[in-house]
């Protein structure tokens, strides 16, 4: 996509300028938050680190609309988000379920 | 797209990546899952909805609003259902409390399995009707929400702040920490802490730990012996979490049999940042004198002087008093450090039927009988019978610190040991010179 109210002569845009600073931060922050995944002592901390890249999958989703130029990618992030919000849960009921279960 | 919702757009991309990277950060560094939670919540969904905001902004068509607005309407009212539904399991997983946790008010609300440390040992220290304290016989559904409140009258907001920022006029001990670690040093800590906490009405905290990497560590290891070293590592790691799952519970017969509210915690890490972390949050910090940096087979270790320099004080090691204390030394080495402890003495309000003497260390000056008087007078106004005895002979400092003063101490007070000075002498190696000095010891 390339806007015609351009601000500079190559015709970038200050989003343009911004796009790949704002992917190198969310793969960074995918590489801590997974390194947290491995780690993770218990099988909470991993959930926590699962919900931390879901929603940095969102944010993938956002810059690839906005790469693309299509905005049907925002709607895969919608989808992201609630699967992400429905496996957290999931995961949840899993961890107390098997916590409260006799030994 | 004009110049201006540009520049908006980007800087808005910005900031939600820049918020998504810290919430990560957070995620990978926090302490405990609690906190961890929090970042990934709170930072992450401010940090995506941003991103989103910035790209609506850019594409400027209705059809990004009405895919953007939704998609950050959702996140934010699912996830904190989400996070709270992890966080309750998390706890009912029993998920361990970063040892600076001041509330815990869920505790007896919600059962609790505690994190077990030996999956083959039968299970003491489960947070349920078993114990052999009363007052933890009530099932969750039975406790009167009354009871759970503390006895001390003390309101929510004044329990969630730090120990250190709570304005005391009349507060007494109230958090007690013992380093639990193995050997008799080990068991003196824990005995003397579980009776402190029983006069004193102190909450008990124990807090357990494994140095895993130090546990590990096998040394040199010749070529083409890799399998059988890491097989002693492991070895050597089995053992250390076994000997801490005996001292716990070992802890948690000698606390529930003095009926004192207690907690248990389990850390694995370097003891000296653990504890520097925690001390922050506890009044005092009980400790062996030696062997907590090992698995306590050490006596001729660094003693406490590693923990006095990580900022981990006040300390109590030494012998628990046998007897009523009647007589507690306060050696005062004229520093503001000294002043803190005397402050700090004062406040808590330990053994408050004692006589206190207060010894300079030094030569005899003016300053210094000035100082001592007024560090008695603090003491006499917190109901203390207190006396300033001026210096302590320079010879008895030599020998035996405690062995020519005219009374017979049961308790020694010693400001400012963490920082050498003129008490460098007397405290050169408090774990080996006084343990054996037959008195509690408090550093502060």
């Amino acid at each position: 996509m390339i806007p015609e109210g351009a601000m500079f002569s190559e015709g970038a845009t200050f989003v343009d300028m911004v796009t790949i600073p704002v992917v190198a931060m969310l793969l960074a922050a995918v590489l801590v938050a997974a390194w947290r995944m491995v780690h993770g002592p218990t099988l909470a901390d991993r959930i926590v680190a699962l919900d931390m890249l879901g929603v940095i999958a969102i944010g993938f989703t956002a810059v690839a609309a906005l790469l693309a130029g299509h905005l049907g990618f925002l709607d895969v992030g919608l989808g992201v988000a609630l699967f992400g919000f429905l496996g957290t849960v999931a995961f949840a009921a899993f961890v107390e379920r098997s916590a409260r279960a006799p030994r | 797209m004009n110049g201006i919702l540009d520049a908006a757009a980007a800087v808005l991309m910005l900031l939600g990546a820049g918020f998504v990277l810290v919430a990560a950060i957070g995620v990978a560094r926090l302490p405990d899952i609690f906190i961890r939670m929090h970042a990934a919540t709170k930072a992450g969904v401010v940090g995506v909805g941003l991103l989103l905001l910035g790209v609506a902004l850019s594409f400027d068509e209705a059809g990004a609003w009405v895919r953007v607005l939704p998609a950050i309407v959702f996140l934010i009212v699912t996830t904190p259902i989400a996070a709270h539904a992890l966080a309750r399991a998390a706890y009912c997983a029993g998920a361990q409390l970063w040892p600076g946790t001041f509330a815990d008010e869920l505790s007896e609300v919600i059962p609790r399995r505690v994190q077990r440390l030996d999956a083959g040992r039968p299970q003491a220290d489960e947070r349920e009707p078993a114990s052999a304290d009363p007052a933890r016989q009530k099932t969750a559904s039975e406790v009167d929400p009354m009871t759970i409140l503390p006895f001390d009258g003390r309101s929510t907001a004044e329990r969630h702040m730090p120990a250190t920022m709570r304005t005391r006029p009349d507060t007494g001990l109230r958090r007690l920490l013992v380093g639990l670690a193995p050997g008799d040093a080990g068991r003196i800590a824990i005995d003397q802490a579980v009776r402190l906490a029983r006069e004193t009405g102190a909450e008990l905290v124990g807090l357990s730990m494994v140095d895993v990497p130090a546990a590990r560590r096998v040394g040199a290891v010749p070529l083409g012996a890799m399998h059988y070293a890491r097989r002693l590592s492991e070895h050597r790691l089995h053992e250390a979490r076994d000997k801490a799952a005996d001292v716990v519970s070992a802890f948690e017969v000698a606390a529930a049999a003095a009926g004192v509210r207690y907690e248990v915690r389990h850390e694995e890490g370097d003891p000296r940042t653990l504890l520097a972390d925690a001390s922050g949050s506890f009044d005092l910090v009980a400790m062996p004198a030696y062997g907590w940096e090992s698995d306590g087979a050490e006596p001729n270790g660094p003693g406490l002087d590693p923990l006095l320099a990580a900022g981990v004080r006040p300390l109590l090691t030494g012998t628990p008093a046998r007897r009523e204390v009647r007589h507690v030394l306060l050696v005062h080495d004229l520093s503001q450090r000294a002043g803190q402890t005397v402050r700090w003495f004062g406040q808590t309000r330990l053994w408050p039927n004692a006589t206190i003497h207060v010894a300079g260390i030094g030569e005899a000056k003016p300053t210094m009988d000035a100082t001592l008087e007024e560090a008695a007078a603090y003491l006499g106004a917190h109901g203390y019978a207190a006396e300033a005895i001026g210096p302590m002979p320079q010879s008895s400092v030599a020998a035996d610190p405690l062995a020519d003063l005219p009374f017979r101490c049961d308790v020694a007070i010693i400001a400012n040991a963490g920082s050498g000075g003129r008490l460098q002498r007397l405290q050169a190696d408090p774990g080996r010179r006084l343990r054996d000095a037959r008195c509690t010891l408090v550093l502060g």
